[in-house]
């Protein structure tokens, strides 16, 4: 038994698909290529896959997970090419690798996301405002109200779950915004959600639905600092 | 990027984004003809239809034409797309929809009607075919409903009577020559009508005496007094796609389908497809195999659905299935058999079948007691029943779905509780297992649905139950299955059938009532959320017309029928003696048992070769 992590993109219309329709996707698209799959057992077998923190409807991806359990190993760069040859336009491995059978799940992996956010806004900008901005992603706080599991609300500073920010473009219109925020199960921020924060606390008009999404990858917190999960796969090839 | 703003807002994006795995997308040019196959429901209702993928592939298997889909889009979709004054737009190439030479309606069932209006209106076309000119798209349609095209007349500019993948061809070569040459709409029109199958409504006539409806009557000389149904009559040399179309968000039916036979030996008197769709035609195993084989390489489906009316009647269903299992065995790709007649299916095959996956078990007896089974020609008895149902219980099922219509011509109270009583001997054949068998208790459904009398079949003369009399029977059976724990009993919406009986008996003035309603706000009229009975109403009311006289009323076998210019190739006579035999409770043997001169085999010479 052989388990295959592999990273791809999902740009275009097919951003639009939502998670179980994202499984169904992969599923069909390994039986057509004849990847051996391993199945779970009983009345309705199920390839044995899983993914690592999908992004939301509406977001491109260059940094997608899955991991898929098969029965035999074959060569990485066929593998990719006979996934890319299945599936749909716009989702695409871009790269891929083993991992020990028993390695911990992607999902328990997950702690930071990296997205580049495009949003328009509705502010006069200067040299003065940029500083402003900055020193605001820089300290905080971005107040955001938030439910918790039992109903409550809770003040946050929407701060502590940005952990890199780097200003790509600030005019008149248009911001580009490039952040690596919490995520997975220990603490998540959607950029969305950051997109409100950023706009009540500028006074911004936001339009979300305007807003382009991308995200860039997903990494592993480490002791030596974020690694992105690409970097998660063994070193060897396996023949 | 406007419709991605759109995207942004709706519930369940998926729908609208195209672009799935096999869908064609095609450069656009010049001289191209631009069809829009347009499913008048939601996406993921469309796109479980066969017959949208047949037709798909066949038009874009045409180097010069490009297919594209319509669906209607939801009601959230719908608001924001007038709002941003979006139009309609294909699935493929986001092309609005008026801008496409050719859309094609399929007319699954009479409760899209409104859909269709709507459709046009949102592409940003007059939805009457009299105010459309040559810059509009020319509106044609076909399936089941449009053996009756009546109340679409005044909206659809041609209708496919029977089958249509051969007239479709020939039709678009006709078009393209009139695209060439730039002649009129109307001569076009002209142009067409010697090819099988097609109706131009425009070219009729209809007279009414008294309010009532007296005859329909070409009114150019084109025009053929009687058009017959279209009928391929190979279905292995006919046209059928080796891949699909596999669907994004959730598909009613998210499978491989492959179409066993077209046509039904059985007779069933209620039973619309069975009649219009005469004679069977049956595809070869090995052609089943062929297909099956590309479309399960093609798709990566882990399910195949042999499509028919009654796929146990193929006459080598057996061999079939055992074909199909032991060849998909390793690749864990299951078998599914809808409308499956169960007194007549081995249930060991179907316990092979299950060993991949199990699902639950549907019995369609349609009617509760012996003397109603006679009456609609259901040959089913009770104890074929019943032992396929100890049979199956036996080998392990637990979950047992029972299918019955009520309102049948002739039905007393004791029909109602025959449809109790059958359910309530399924359940104590359960428990009659010993106890080792029984796994946990028995899941067992009652559906009921309501009778629709239907152009084409032996009922047609006869009326439907008022809705009241449909609300006092589901509540005398609501009552009596209250007792019963084990047994889940569901009902039709009354008011739903009574809408859709109108419509399946109506003539030419309903396109009136169709405007009206879909004017006043009615759309997605199959949804029950959606479905607005005073509307309906207060449509008829405006119109002048008595839902009552189109739904409930009995026909003279002496009264003109809105749809006597059409010919679904079985003779009126023939129609009329199985209502009489049904009145006395005879039965009327299966094709295969006897030709009972339904009228296919003089007016399809060679047609019919059970």
């Amino acid at each position: 038994m052989y388990r295959i992590r592999a990273r791809y993109e999902k740009r275009g219309r097919v951003k639009y698909l939502g998670h179980l329709e994202m499984i169904k996707v992969f599923e069909r698209a390994f039986r057509r290529v004849e990847v051996p799959l391993k199945y779970t057992e009983g009345f309705n077998p199920h390839p044995k896959m899983s993914f690592a923190l999908p992004s939301s409807v509406g977001f491109s991806s260059i940094g997608e997970y899955i991991d898929v359990e098969v029965t035999e190993a074959f060569k990485m760069d066929k593998f990719i090419d006979a996934m890319n040859s299945a599936l749909p336009d716009g989702l695409k491995v871009i790269a891929g690798g083993y991992v020990d059978i028993k390695a911990k799940s992607l999902m328990s992996l997950v702690d930071y996301s990296e997205f580049e956010i495009d949003f328009p806004m509705d502010a006069e900008t200067d040299k003065d405002s940029i500083l402003e901005f900055e020193k605001i992603l820089e300290t905080g706080p971005i107040p955001a109200r938030k439910r918790t599991k039992s109903g409550k609300f809770v003040e946050k500073d929407l701060k502590d779950d940005i952990h890199g920010y780097e200003v790509i473009r600030f005019e008149s219109n248009q911001i580009i915004l490039k952040v690596l925020l919490s995520a997975g199960s220990r603490g998540n921020l959607n950029p969305l959600f950051l997109l409100k924060g950023l706009g009540e606390k500028f006074g911004w008009n936001i339009d979300s639905c305007n807003a382009n999404i991308l995200r860039k990858d997903l990494f592993s917190k480490t002791d030596s600092g974020p690694i992105s999960l690409e970097k998660t796969v063994s070193e060897v090839e396996i023949q | 990027m406007q419709i991605d703003y759109l995207l942004k807002q709706v519930e369940k994006p998926s729908r609208y984004i195209g672009g799935e795995v096999n869908s064609v997308n095609k450069e656009i040019k010049e001289g191209q003809v631009r069809f829009g196959f347009a499913f008048p429901d939601v996406y993921e209702v469309g796109m479980s239809f066969m017959g949208l993928q047949i037709l798909y592939f066949l038009l874009n298997e045409m180097e010069d034409v490009f297919c594209e889909r319509l669906f209607a889009p939801w009601t959230d979709m719908e608001k924001v797309m007038r709002d941003s004054e979006t139009p309609l737009f294909t699935m493929e190439s986001r092309t609005p929809a008026g801008e496409l030479d050719i859309i094609g309606f399929t007319l699954q069932y009479e409760m899209s009607y409104s859909n269709i209006l709507n459709m046009m209106d949102l592409a940003g076309m007059p939805v009457f075919a009299k105010d459309r000119d040559d810059s509009h798209p020319i509106v044609i349609a076909g399936g089941p409903c449009a053996f009756n095209p009546e109340p679409l007349a005044d909206f659809v500019d041609v209708v496919f009577i029977g089958d249509s993948e051969d007239i479709l061809l020939e039709f678009i070569e006709r078009f393209k020559i009139h695209k060439a040459g730039k002649t009129a709409k109307d001569e076009f029109l002209k142009s067409i009508t010697d090819i099988p199958g097609i109706y131009v409504p425009s070219f009729y006539e209809s007279v009414y005496k008294d309010g009532i409806y007296a005859g329909t009557k070409p009114i150019e000389k084109e025009a053929p007094l009687l058009v017959k149904k279209n009928m391929v009559m190979d279905l292995d040399n006919s046209y059928f796609p080796l891949k699909q179309i596999i669907p994004y968000a959730d598909a009613v039916h998210d499978r491989a389908v492959v179409e066993i036979f077209r046509g039904c030996t059985r007779g069933c008197r209620f039973c619309h497809a069975g009649m219009v769709y005469r004679p069977v035609r049956e595809r070869s195993v090995e052609k089943i195999a062929e297909i099956t084989e590309n479309i399960i390489e093609n798709t990566g489906y882990e399910e195949i659905s042999l499509a028919s009316l009654s796929t146990s009647d193929h006459s080598h269903i057996k061999p079939l299935v055992e074909m199909l299992l032991d060849r998909y065995e390793k690749e864990k790709v299951g078998i599914s058999l809808p409308s499956l007649r169960l007194d007549s299916f081995p249930i060991e095959i179907l316990e092979k079948i299950q060993s991949v996956r199990k699902t639950g078990l549907t019995f369609a007896p349609e009617a509760g007691t012996q003397r109603m089974r006679d009456v609609i020609n259901k040959g089913i008895d009770e104890k074929d029943l019943m032992e396929s149902v100890v049979n199956a219980f036996d080998l392990g099922w637990d979950t047992v779905k029972l299918y019955f219509m009520i309102g049948l011509p002739t039905e007393t109270n004791e029909d109602l509780d025959g449809i109790y009583d059958l359910a309530k001997k399924v359940v104590e054949a359960y428990y009659r297992m010993p106890r080792e068998k029984r796994r946990r208790k028995p899941r067992i459904t009652v559906s009921v649905s309501n009778f629709v009398p239907k152009a084409f079949t032996p009922f047609q003369w006869e009326g439907q139950d008022e809705p009241s009399v449909f609300n006092d029977k589901h509540m005398y059976l609501n009552k009596l299955f209250k007792r019963e724990k084990a047994i889940q009993f569901n009902y039709h919406d009354s008011d739903t059938s009574f809408i859709e009986s109108i419509f399946s008996r109506g003539d030419r003035r309903l396109c009136d009532v169709l405007h009206r309603a879909w004017l006043s706000g009615c759309k997605f009229d199959s949804w029950s959320d959606y479905f607005d009975y005073e509307k309906w109403m207060n449509a008829m009311e405006e119109s002048g017309l008595d839902p009552l006289a189109y739904a409930n009323r009995i026909f003279d076998y002496g009264q003109a029928l809105p749809w006597d210019h059409i010919s679904a190739g079985i003779d009126k006579e023939f129609l009329a003696k199985e209502n009489e035999k049904a009145k006395m409770g005879q039965l009327t043997p299966d094709c295969r048992q006897g030709c009972c001169n339904c009228g296919i085999m003089t007016n399809y010479r060679g047609a019919c070769d059970v």
